[in-house]
């Protein structure tokens, strides 16, 4: 969020953009349901009920410590000189969100702790799918309790109000600094890099990678829930990108409109690309592979909508659905990684790739020059991979250790539903009979 | 890695049992045990140039003037985060192609 933002906004600018903000929690539904989706039949009550604990989770943690950390518009938190410039690195609020004055109407804070709060527990329920079918549930909620309290509010002071990538313009003279429209980075990005992160730790699920032979496919057990998700998603998407664009960039009531068609756009052809290469790849369209272009294109729509023209939305999102397909194949046959939800491409990489473009191809402000945009871009995408990551991956590691990750063998066959909760998903169904066999 | 280890003292148990070839067969335990070893070193090498390629880029915003050497010592460090990221997948590329769960 800019420090130049006006504090306080119209009494219409106010209503609207709470009436989008109650919307914008569809798209944690959406992903909730495709990550449930596209795991095993036998792990389906345990994955809606974790979306569910680690929301939960996230949102306690967030409202006690987290926002202590991520700080709100015009405060600067805790930062030090370097080079005769500030860097501004955490933020210093008092906890229980005290410092946020919900009841001064008007205001611009609340509304951006709202979306924090929101932004914490999608990236939280991102990765959840892509330890589908084999991460425990209780190490699930405390690995999202550490990410919610430390690494997603740190980043997030980064690049909102006096944060030091945000400054890079002020600073460095690098563009209007790290510039991200709704959250592509602290929320998509974030939540795809700690869903490598549990990849690498859990580990494939038994029977993926064969001695013998090339991966063994594992389809999603309810392709409805993941289509289904992604229309949910829509809604919720377009109403965040369109909330976050007035709140953190500060864009007027009349740029709504264009936010919500270039999200629009960006998914259209995102998914449209995607079932182009499927349908040339397999000759036949993969329902769950046009899934993840589709929410490839929202989330490419996150870091951009409220930056670019409709043309470019269209160019950005077609690039999304093209790269999808191509690194979840890459991802499970050529680097090993059992990624269930496919949240590492479709979060991760393509929220890289939304960034990017914003710098190539985004609007640029005053006298802001293309070659400090793309730079200041980079600077940012760097700070995810080279510090946020190793961090997240360092917590993650001594965690397992106190509480492990995975499941045990016998959990992983009879299924987390059973195994975890004690009854199924779909207690009525024929079971087979390997679940049950010991 | 662990299966792969047993499996590796296993056969070496097995064979040891003809003369001559005893020896041979602790050596390649030992060469698994290092390779073991190397594994996580790399895991850890390639975290160690994450970050340094971060710090990189810091250093280039905090020491360089001119526009052209910092976009190149940024580039620079973007590459080299990536290097340590894809030294980091090989090792667990690695470990899961290993453990055959």
């Amino acid at each position: 969020m800019s420090t130049a933002l006006p504090a306080t906004m119209t009494e219409a600018t106010y209503a609207l953009t709470v009436a989008l903000l109650l919307v914008a929690p569809m798209a944690i539904a959406g992903v909730a349901l495709l990550n449930t989706g596209l795991g095993r039949s036998r792990s389906a009550a345990q994955s809606l009920l974790g979306s569910l604990l680690i929301l939960a989770t996230t949102v306690l943690v967030f409202a006690i410590v987290g926002i202590c950390w991520t700080g709100h518009a015009a405060h600067s938190g805790g930062s030090f000189e370097l080079a005769k410039k500030s860097w501004d690195w955490i933020g210093l609020e008092p906890v229980l969100m005290r410092g946020v004055a919900f009841d001064a109407m008007t205001t611009r804070a609340p509304m951006a702790a709202m979306l924090e709060i929101f932004g914490v527990a999608l990236a939280a329920i991102i990765p959840w799918g892509s330890g589908a079918d084999r991460w425990r549930l209780v190490s699930a909620c405390t690995a999202s309790a550490v990410s919610a309290g430390w690494i997603f509010p740190l980043f997030t002071h980064w690049i909102g109000g006096s944060g030091w990538l945000a400054q890079l313009g002020a600073n460095f003279g690098l563009g209007s600094g790290f510039l991200d429209s709704a959250g592509a980075a602290n929320v998509h990005i974030l939540g795809g890099l700690t869903a490598l992160c549990v990849v690498w730790i859990v580990g494939p699920r038994r029977g993926k990678f064969p001695k013998e032979g090339i991966s063994t496919a594992i389809p999603g057990h309810q392709v409805v829930y993941v289509l289904l998700g992604c229309l949910l998603s829509l809604v919720g998407w377009m109403a965040w990108n369109a909330a976050a664009a007035v709140v953190v960039l500060g864009e007027p009531l009349t740029a709504i409109f264009s936010v919500v068609l270039n999200t629009l756009l960006c998914a259209s052809t995102s998914i449209m690309a995607t079932f182009f290469i499927t349908q040339a790849r397999f000759s036949k369209p993969d329902a769950s592979l046009c899934a993840n272009g589709w929410m490839a294109g929202l989330v490419a729509s996150s870091a951009c909508a409220a930056l670019v023209t409709p043309g470019t939305a269209i160019l950005i999102g077609c690039v999304a659905g093209v790269i999808t397909p191509l690194l979840v194949e890459l991802f499970e046959l050529g680097l090993s990684l059992d990624d269930p939800s496919g949240a590492i491409s479709v979060h991760g990489a393509v929220g890289i790739w939304g960034l990017i473009a914003v710098g190539l191809l985004g609007r640029l402000d005053g006298s802001a020059t293309r070659g400090g945009q793309f730079l200041a871009q980079i600077i940012g995408i760097t700070a995810l991979l080279g510090l946020i990551l190793p961090m997240t991956y360092f917590f993650f590691w001594i965690m397992n250790k106190v509480i492990p990750f995975r499941v045990d063998e016998d959990g992983e066959r009879i299924g987390m539903d059973l195994h975890e909760l004690g009854g199924g998903a779909y207690p009525e169904f024929v079971m087979h009979r390997d679940e049950f066999h010991r | 890695m662990r299966c792969l280890l047993a499996e590796s003292v296993r056969r070496a148990s097995c064979v040891a049992q003809e003369p001559g070839t005893k020896r041979l067969f602790l050596l390649g335990i030992e060469v698994a045990r290092k390779v073991t070893r190397i594994w996580n070193r790399m895991r850890f090498a390639g975290f160690f140039l994450m970050v340094a390629g971060f710090f990189l880029n810091v250093a280039a915003l905090v020491l360089l003037q001119t526009m052209a050497l910092r976009y190149l010592f940024v580039i620079c460090g973007f590459a080299v985060v990536f290097v340590g990221l894809g030294i980091v997948q090989r090792s667990h590329t690695i470990a899961a192609r290993a453990s055959h769960r």
